[in-house]
């Protein structure tokens, strides 16, 4: 299992969705409603530069992985709460990703 | 003249079958009269409307000028039923006709009248059946309600036949009989040689609205004898019939103008009731139909003064039933902001007129006693003093100027002045409050505070009244007070950056009264108006208004007056200004971005590293 943990990391950076209720956002909202959520992830292995490589070189002791990516956001996301209240939530979602 | 003669029910149905002899009757209309000397003719406009498909030239049907009995005057065949429905994709054919009253015998074919009866016909691609199949509701009714609208105060007369034309043609060996079920004293009655039912005196809605009856139907065939019984509705339609008049009497008002003197200030009201109803639509109409006029030849009056009217609809019960009426309200509206020196007293006629009410009781006087007092412009017997921390920096609030009874004051706009003393320390200035009500006293000049020769200062301040120009003067005496406080290091100029208790009580911001940002603690669960968030004064930020002082500089209350992005979990303010609503602690970076978010990252932080120990 410890070989399949490696090999996922090394997938590349991409698009995946789950969907997940309003109130597991964690944003304070409290509402049963579901929402997809799109996020980011994987690695960003095949965007180092030599900017990178020297960063790494020069913080040694410590292993960095620039793992900063995610391009897009997802348009808003309407929902009515547990009091009848509407609320719109912006930039929730990512639409597209990339490594920066 | 409008026509007195009107359609009980204005929508007729009927089958038509194939084949059906030429002289069969269809259907009988009714009219009702205005007079007794009236007599109704009837016409069938010439076309033919085949929904969807346009419309035909009538050579089928036919109906009786005098009985207003519809009969087929030829016979409808295969051909002719292909003739109407061609274009019609609908799998039953229908065909619309329309009939018209008249008066007099109809010299052209005149069609264009707004009281129409429309019947619709349904073409039927079958013979008639045999009257053995059918139930006794076919026999005895269409399928259509049996529900009427008689005007009130007109003369009686027959208004509906039970018996079904056709089915009587066709059916002849059956019995089929009526009987119209109602109350005692219900002024309808059935006519058994005629089948019709008859209105037998004039109806009056102001006693009752509605009569609801049930016709009953038997047919004997042999010794089988079914029955069915339907409900029988008649409405009563109003006119004009009732003269306006007041509840209890009352046609006096008071008026008083004193601080509140803003165009638009409902002053009075008084209401006047009419048992008649008013249609709500079309609006102005009915306004217009029941007017309010300010009776007066004083033109300051007629530009100062207006009248509302409004209405509405209220119940009536003068013999147990519930009738509807209107409630009339003039209001009585200041026209324009009026002068704080006006002073008059008078009394103010409005005539209210039922214009479509003809009798001699049409009009009531309705009267306003309107007085306008004056206000004087004068602060209340005092001098104002305020301290003011030395470490205060530049847009903390010191307090507020108001002249006597300034927040009473609508329509009114005062300007408040500071002048400046002969000396060099000014540290404070004045701001305009909401509304010209009140003025706001804000520190100005930061390091003049801090100057060890300024430490009392006196200053005159000024009000005025915008319209008048009267204004009033009062002393105002700052004292600076308290040590100066080291300065801490790094710290940004707004309070609202900082996102820990902690960094917020050690540093000061811009709006601050003592040197120290305030920390809020709020207490609330999910998103609440009591966020915790760090601020200059919890006194005024955040409490939901952005006010003129805060206004003046983003960095001072942005949780008050940000109109950028929040993030996390929110609810905006007044305006889309602000932070109404937070989760968590919201703090933020002025002229950028605020964040509401929860700060439990310790224990999240706690729960992951314990399970990678375990």
């Amino acid at each position: 299992s410890r070989r399949k943990r490696a090999r996922a990391r090394h997938k590349p950076c991409e698009l995946r969705e789950l969907e997940v209720s309003v109130s597991e956002l964690g944003l304070g909202y409290e509402s049963d409603e579901t929402v997809l959520f799109r996020y980011c992830s994987g690695t960003c292995e095949a965007a180092v530069r030599s900017y990178d490589l020297s960063l790494k070189s020069m913080r040694s002791r410590r292993k960095i992985r620039k793992e900063q990516i995610r391009v897009a956001y997802d348009d808003d996301v309407s929902f009515l709460d547990a009091y009848n209240r509407y609320y719109t939530v912006n930039e929730l979602s990512a639409k597209e990703c990339g490594c920066v | 003249a409008a026509l007195g003669l009107y359609f009980p029910r204005r929508e007729y149905f009927e089958n038509v079958y194939i084949d059906e002899p030429a002289g069969m009757p269809l259907l009988r209309i009714h009219a009702l009269k205005d007079s007794h000397e009236e007599v109704a003719h009837f016409h069938l406009c010439q076309r033919l409307i085949v929904p969807r498909a346009g419309s035909r030239e009538n050579t089928w049907f036919q109906i009786r000028e005098k009985s207003g009995l519809l009969y087929l005057s030829k016979s409808l065949d295969r051909e002719d039923f292909n003739v109407l429905s061609v274009g019609n994709w609908m799998p039953l054919s229908k065909a619309v006709l329309h009939v018209v009253l008249s008066s007099h015998p109809f010299q052209e074919k005149e069609c264009d009248s707004p009281t129409r009866a429309t019947v619709f016909l349904s073409l039927i691609n079958a013979t008639a059946p045999a009257c053995s199949s059918l139930t006794a509701r076919q026999l005895c009714f269409t399928e259509m309600d049996l529900s009427f609208h008689i005007k009130e105060n007109k003369p009686p007369g027959a208004f509906h036949q039970l018996q079904l034309p056709s089915v009587h043609h066709l059916c002849q060996n059956l019995s089929i009989s009526y009987k119209l079920l109602a109350a005692e004293g219900v002024p309808f009655w059935y006519n058994e040689s005629t089948t019709s039912v008859e209105v037998t005196q004039r109806l009056d809605r102001e006693e009752r609205e509605r009569y609801e009856l049930i016709a009953k139907c038997t047919v004997r065939e042999g010794f089988r004898e079914m029955q069915v019984e339907v409900p029988f509705l008649v409405s009563v339609l109003d006119e004009d019939d009732s003269p306006p008049f007041l509840p209890n009497g009352t046609d006096t008002a008071d008026a008083v103008v004193e601080f509140n003197r803003k165009e638009g200030t409902v002053l009075s009201t008084l209401t006047v009731y009419d048992a008649d109803t008013t249609p709500i639509y079309p609006l102005e109409s009915s306004r217009k139909k029941y007017t309010g006029t300010i009776i007066t030849d004083d033109p300051w009056i007629n530009e100062t003064f207006r009248v509302e009217h409004i209405f509405d609809e209220i119940h009536f019960s003068p013999n147990g039933s519930r009738v509807r009426g209107t409630r009339h309200e003039y209001k009585l509206v200041l026209n324009k902001n009026i002068s704080v020196t006006e002073h008059r007293s008078f009394q103010l006629d409005v005539l209210v007129n039922d214009t479509e009410f003809h009798g001699p009781e049409r009009s009531v006087m309705l009267h306003f006693n309107v007085s306008i007092l004056p206000v004087s412009i004068q602060f209340s017997n005092i001098t104002y003093q305020f301290t003011v921390n030395r470490n205060a920096e530049r847009f903390a609030q010191i307090g507020k100027i108001c002249i006597e009874n300034c927040m009473k004051f609508r329509g009114v706009n005062i300007t408040y002045k500071l002048l400046a003393p002969n000396t060099s320390c000014c540290p404070v200035g004045i701001l305009q409050g909401r509304e010209g009500k009140y003025g706001t006293l804000y520190v100005s000049n930061a390091s003049v505070l801090r100057r060890p020769e300024c430490k009392e200062i006196q200053y005159t301040v000024q009000a005025t009244d915008k319209q008048s120009r009267k204004h009033t003067k009062t002393l105002l005496t700052v004292v600076l007070e308290g040590t100066l406080l080291k300065k801490e290091e790094d710290c940004p100029d707004s309070c609202a950056i900082s996102k820990h208790r902690a960094e917020c009580e050690e540093c000061g911001g811009l709006g601050v009264l003592t040197g120290r940002c305030q920390w809020r603690q709020g207490s609330g669960k999910g998103i609440t108006t009591n966020y915790s968030t760090c601020t200059p004064s919890i006194k005024t930020c955040p409490d939901g208004i952005c006010d003129v002082v805060e206004g003046k500089d983003p960095a001072v209350c942005p949780q008050d007056c940000t109109s950028g992005n929040i993030i996390g979990g929110h609810g905006k303010g007044i305006g889309n200004l602000g932070i109404k609503s937070g989760h968590g602690i919201c703090y933020c970076f002025p002229r950028q971005n605020c964040y509401c978010e929860k700060d439990d990252i310790k224990e999240q932080l706690c729960d992951g590293v314990c399970k990678t120990v375990i």
